[in-house]
């Protein structure tokens, strides 16, 4: 039979024993005490990591873990349940995470995990040390957590379509975390007649500018919201699918011009002050890609004083699809225009996140009423391009990762509530690793 | 064909001063030319600021990336006018450069390296053994660099013969005949450098045989010998022992500057002909950088008309070294070429694809 490496400590096993193991393990109820503990525990180990707390991503990861951040994912779990509908787990999940956002798949974990399901998460034959040190970790704080340890495996293996057909045909969910390519790759391996899947394909992400807001900004306030800036586009090489790719101002062309020069200036001051560095390789990769927008879009110029920060201005031209460049390590395509609601009809499925800055919230809900789903998953502050959260890509991962069972009795006017949810844990930070 | 006045220069005799002279004032016209006559290149040089205005120095003509010419058609001449199209090796599964040829462009790049191979190899033709397979040449569906290569070099020879045979491996009985048939008159062997350390001369050692009066020039990347950490002075250590061979030369050039090759004379060290030059830049500013400084190398030539490749930045390393050092019997900018770029590695959600292939 097929054997695959079990993680972390890196022996080979029959993928037959680990699934035998995942279909034996105990059940959890979504958001039981132990597996919000289980999280909080991990929390705090990975902030007190000294090898992982130097790495921002991971830094964010253990946030997003905390107990504050685990009570606020409870509440709209919470939110999910009616009268009459049992939320349960969806059971046992097959995670696909991508191999180099060395985090993402300790979140698509973490959410099943929540959720109170059994999983098997692949990882990559390139994981980097970070992506081995977290499983470690993980690993570490599971095996002190006894029986709600025993539904969690991860593995990794070659491109053998065998083991995860083998997979596909016992699990419930199968989450698959993009690009197009594995998406299409492992869709063409069937999976279980009942099993649903969720799955996170290439997207493209922008960020929408007030010119006049960002003019009004003093010089300390505009070197705070370059910080933010340089966050959504640079984190992760602005590679990840929310990295801001195409900016967009919204103003006047004499407003847009002058925001974009003074938004320059300031990105690239952070730019050098965090010593980002731009690999040759990558430098020479944004020099091409600008030739070939130069020739393939309507560009009006190409922005740049050093290949660190490179713009790839559109002016007034409104290019449908949005063209962008995909290469990474700073380069960006810009265009304006005069209001908000003129990027609706430029939107696509593809547009995933939307970073703002300088609207109000009424305008900003306006442009979603008039997008209607046209694009753009997800409208947050810039800055916050990378945050994590369980809605993602128009998923309600909380939703997705669960079931729902009706339940009616003959009193269907009782109002009790329908989950049998448990008492909020108050005391958030008592339970040490130990 | 009239040759054009920059050929009939000495390719090693023009002193950098008026080199850069020279040079600025053919890039200047062939930018002009093929601004008019190539739509894309306009398009490229008016987004990238390039105002039109009389460049100053060479370091001021406008540059493209090698790459560009791997995603779009960038030809300066009538369609009806291409000769030929040359594709780069490019690694595999990558895409190849596209270069389009007329036939004035085609006859001065054989015409260059012609100039550039007698200035080694003195005006007489000699016996050629070729280092590699004949059905290299044969099957056109595999028609790349290393092809192209061969059939660049085979006229500056005669009685050709290939070393190797379908695998690579050493024809011995017919460089026995090749030998005995030329024996004590100097012979010139071709062959990429890989090919001549891997396949041809572990095995002419092995078959007990010695070049007594030869010369080898060779060329293609280094990437595998830097694995195995050759460099160019253990290369030509290495090879001399095994094979006895005593004047060995490399070479660097491309599909995309076919005919302004650099040639390693005798003191290790890579020179272009007068009538193309080297300028090296800052990566991340592109800004030009002095002598003795690293950065990513820029070739100029004169020779491109038929397609905008006047002026590329390449992806590989070098360094000019001295400028005019060797004057006046090597004139010019004296060049050391480290490799290829390090390849990025960029971190994202889209690569599960290139996971799931790797195995």
């Amino acid at each position: 039979m097929s054997t695959v490496v079990q993680l972390p400590r890196g022996e080979d096993i029959e993928i037959a024993s680990v699934l035998e193991r995942m279909a034996a393990a105990p059940r959890s109820h979504p958001f039981a005490p132990a597996l919000i503990e289980t999280l909080a525990i991990l929390s705090k180990a990975i902030l007190s990591d000294h090898e992982l707390r130097r790495r921002a991503e991971a830094v964010a990861l253990g946030y997003w873990l905390r107990p504050a951040s685990l009570e606020q994912m409870r509440q709209s779990f919470l939110a999910l349940t009616q009268p009459s509908r049992y939320r349960v787990p969806a059971g046992f999940a097959f995670h696909v995470p991508p191999a180099n956002v060395d985090t993402m798949f300790i979140y698509s974990w973490a959410l099943s995990f929540l959720c109170g399901n059994t999983a098997l998460v692949r990882l990559s034959q390139r994981r980097s040390s970070f992506t081995v040190r977290l499983v470690e970790i993980l690993s570490g704080v599971l095996a002190a957590r006894g029986s709600c340890a025993e539904g969690t495996a991860f593995i990794s293996y070659g491109h053998d379509a065998a083991i995860t057909a083998a997979i596909s045909q016992l699990v419930d969910l199968r989450v698959i975390w993009g690009g197009d390519a594995s998406v299409a790759a492992i869709r063409q391996v069937p999976l279980s007649p009942h099993a649903k899947e969720v799955v996170f394909a290439d997207r493209l992400s922008l960020s929408i500018l007030s010119a006049p807001a960002w003019l009004a900004l003093d010089a300390a306030a505009q070197n705070e919201s370059a910080r933010r800036a340089f966050n959504d586009i640079y984190s992760f090489d602005q590679m990840a699918c929310s990295s801001a790719r195409i900016v967009v101002w919204v103003g006047t062309s004499d407003e847009a011009q002058s925001a974009s020069a003074a938004f320059s200036k300031v990105l690239r001051a952070e730019i050098f002050r965090r010593r980002y560095d731009v690999a040759p390789a990558t430098a020479l990769a944004k020099l091409g890609a600008a030739c070939r927008a130069a020739i393939d879009w309507p560009l009006t110029r190409v922005d740049f004083v050093d290949l660190s920060w490179v713009v790839l201005d559109l002016g007034d031209a409104r290019p449908s699809p949005l063209p962008h460049e995909s290469c990474g390590g700073g380069i960006v395509a810009q265009m304006r225009i005069d209001r908000l609601n003129d990027l609706v009809p430029l939107l696509d499925r593809r547009v995933q996140t939307v970073t703002h800055f300088g609207f109000a919230h009424a305008d900003l809900e306006n442009f979603v009423h008039q997008a209607c789903g046209r694009g753009g998953d997800r409208l947050v502050p810039i800055g916050e391009a990378m945050n994590f959260s369980s809605a993602w890509d128009g998923y309600d991962l909380l939703q997705e990762f669960t079931r729902v069972v009706e339940l009616r009795s003959n009193d269907d006017n009782d109002s009790k509530p329908a989950t049998p949810i448990p008492a909020s844990r108050k005391s958030e930070d008592d339970h040490s690793a130990g | 064909m009239n040759s054009p006045d920059f050929l009939k220069l000495p390719p090693y005799g023009v002193p950098q001063p008026e080199k850069d002279r020279l040079l600025l004032e053919g890039l200047a016209e062939l930018t002009r030319h093929h601004r008019a006559a190539c739509p894309a290149y306009d398009r490229v040089l008016t987004a990238l600021g390039s105002d039109g205005r009389a460049p100053r120095a060479v370091e001021d003509i406008p540059f493209l990336p090698v790459s560009l010419f791997k995603t779009h058609r960038l030809v300066s001449v009538p369609d009806e006018q291409i000769f030929k199209t040359l594709t780069s090796s490019g690694t595999t599964g990558q895409a190849v450069s596209r270069i389009y040829l007329d036939r004035e462009t085609a006859q001065r790049q054989s015409q260059a390296l012609a100039i550039i191979m007698e200035a080694l190899l003195g005006p007489k033709r000699l016996p050629m053994i070729l280092v590699d397979s004949q059905s290299l040449l044969r099957n056109r569906q595999a028609f790349n660099a290393r092809a192209a290569g061969v059939l660049g070099m085979m006229p500056l020879g005669r009685h050709h013969f290939f070393a190797l045979d379908d695998q690579l491996r050493l024809d011995v009985e017919g460089l026995r005949g090749f030998l005995d048939r030329f024996r004590g008159q100097p012979v010139l062997l071709f062959g990429f450098t890989y090919v001549v350390w891997q396949h041809f001369a572990p095995a002419v050692a092995a078959a007990g045989r010695r070049f007594d009066d030869a010369i080898l020039i060779h060329s293609g990347g280094w990437k595998r010998l830097t694995e195995e950490a050759v460099d160019n002075a253990a290369f030509k250590r290495r090879i001399g022992e095994q094979t006895g061979i005593g004047r060995i030369h490399n070479f660097y050039g491309m599909a995309e500057q076919v005919g302004s090759v650099l040639v390693e004379s005798d003191d290790g060290l890579l020179y272009p002909p007068a009538f193309a030059d080297v300028v090296i830049r800052d990566p991340l500013t592109l800004r030009p950088l002095a002598t003795g400084e690293s950065g990513v190398v820029q070739i100029v030539s004169l020779l491109p008309g038929s397609y905008p490749g006047h002026s590329l930045l390449t992806e590989d390393l070098g360094t000019v070294v001295s400028v005019d050092a060797a004057a006046p019997q090597h004139c010019g900018k004296a060049i050391i070429i480290h490799g290829r770029v390090p390849r990025a590695e960029l971190r994202g959600c889209s690569d599960v694809a290139a996971v799931l292939e790797e195995a």
